[in-house]
């Protein structure tokens, strides 16, 4: 998967659970910024479970702490 | 074979209807997903806890007694509330050492020892010789909770430790909304029905499951000046985990259902 369409897909992601509008978003942004706190990451984790058909165990969620952080995770194991 | 499953009929009691999907809600279903499920492994830590009833001897309340590594609960149990139910949960062994059953001895005096020090209520309470422990496990999250006809729940889909007490109650919840979401549902539409399923249920049960596991933590944290922000965060109970308390399984399925069946006209 391109890089460019997970970011596009991420941030409506984002905008459903969070609503964030898409252009506020960026890799630098924490996600403790966007309002998720270690629970709330995992409504976040699901739906990009679901998005992009991968699996995000409990401790490499723990981990992120921006968004590219994330970004990152699913272009490494949707590659 | 089929199932027969309740059928909630707001107001007016509940009917039977019959289905062709079959439910798992043990340990063992979770075989039937091996390749799909690459997280479904029993997770490598095990706590001990030790049941046992005892004549009651304080007060009604719901009490957590916590310290390093351990914490003891208790609480008033039976028609006229003479019994109280405690258990005590212990961070050993790590790792359980048995492949094959949950339940294991102890050694007589081996609670007593673990809570030494501890105050004398409960000394008392873990004095007596408790002959069984039980080993405390949770499952990885699952990606999928069903294939073609057959679909899980509970523990089978998403086994967690005992401490919100949620283990039943989230059970009771994937019923509801199986319960809910099947009725009329034709043989070819099975498989949105039980991924609709599956999107309502999974995300919560992820949380309580995580949440269970962070309050686990906080239960036993070390002497130390984490203590004081424990004890504030313990007096948020009911606020911090009204999300898991006031959900409505039943009105969330059937608004989902609503949704299917009548969805919002497009923009202009």
């Amino acid at each position: 998967m391109q890089q460019t369409e997970i970011e596009t897909a991420f941030a409506e992601l984002v905008e459903n659970i969070t609503g964030t509008q898409p252009a506020r978003i960026d890799r630098d942004l924490h996600l403790d910024k966007l309002g998720l706190d270690s629970l709330s990451k995992i409504d976040l984790a699901v739906a990009a479970e679901d998005r992009f058909g991968i699996a995000i165990p409990d401790e490499d969620l723990e981990r992120f702490v921006v968004v590219g952080d994330l970004l990152d995770y699913v272009h490494r194991t949707t590659a | 074979m089929s199932t027969r499953v309740p059928s909630h009929t707001r107001g007016r009691g509940a009917n039977l209807v019959r289905s062709n999907v079959r439910l798992g809600s043990n340990g063992r279903v979770r075989s039937l997903f091996p390749e799909r499920s690459p997280l479904a492994q029993p997770t490598p830590s095990a706590k001990d806890r030790f049941l046992a009833f005892r004549p009651f001897i304080g007060p009604g309340a719901i009490q957590f007694w916590m310290g390093p590594d351990a914490h003891l609960l208790h609480y008033a149990i039976g028609g006229n509330a003479d019994y109280v139910n405690f258990f005590a949960v212990v961070e050993y062994p790590k790792v359980w050492p048995h492949a094959d059953k949950w339940l294991d001895s102890i050694e007589p005096g081996e609670a007593a020892a673990a809570f030494a020090g501890w105050h004398p209520a409960v000394v008392e309470m873990v004095a007596q010789h408790l002959p069984v422990r039980w080993g405390l496990f949770g499952t990885r999250p699952l990606l999928n909770w069903h294939r073609g006809a057959v679909v899980i729940l509970g523990d089978a889909a998403h086994a967690m430790l005992p401490h919100h007490g949620q283990g039943a109650n989230t059970t009771i919840e994937d019923a509801i909304t199986l319960a809910e979401l099947l009725p009329g549902t034709a043989r070819d539409g099975l498989g949105p029905m039980l991924a609709k399923y599956q999107s309502l249920r999974r995300a919560r049960t992820r949380k309580i499951q995580r949440s269970s596991w962070i309050t686990n933590s906080l239960l036993h944290l070390p002497d130390g000046p984490q203590l004081a922000e424990r004890d504030q965060r313990v007096a948020r109970f009911p606020e911090d985990f009204g999300w898991i308390h006031q959900f409505d399984a039943l009105q969330t399925a059937h608004h989902a259902t609503q949704a299917q069946r009548h969805p919002a006209p497009p923009h202009a």
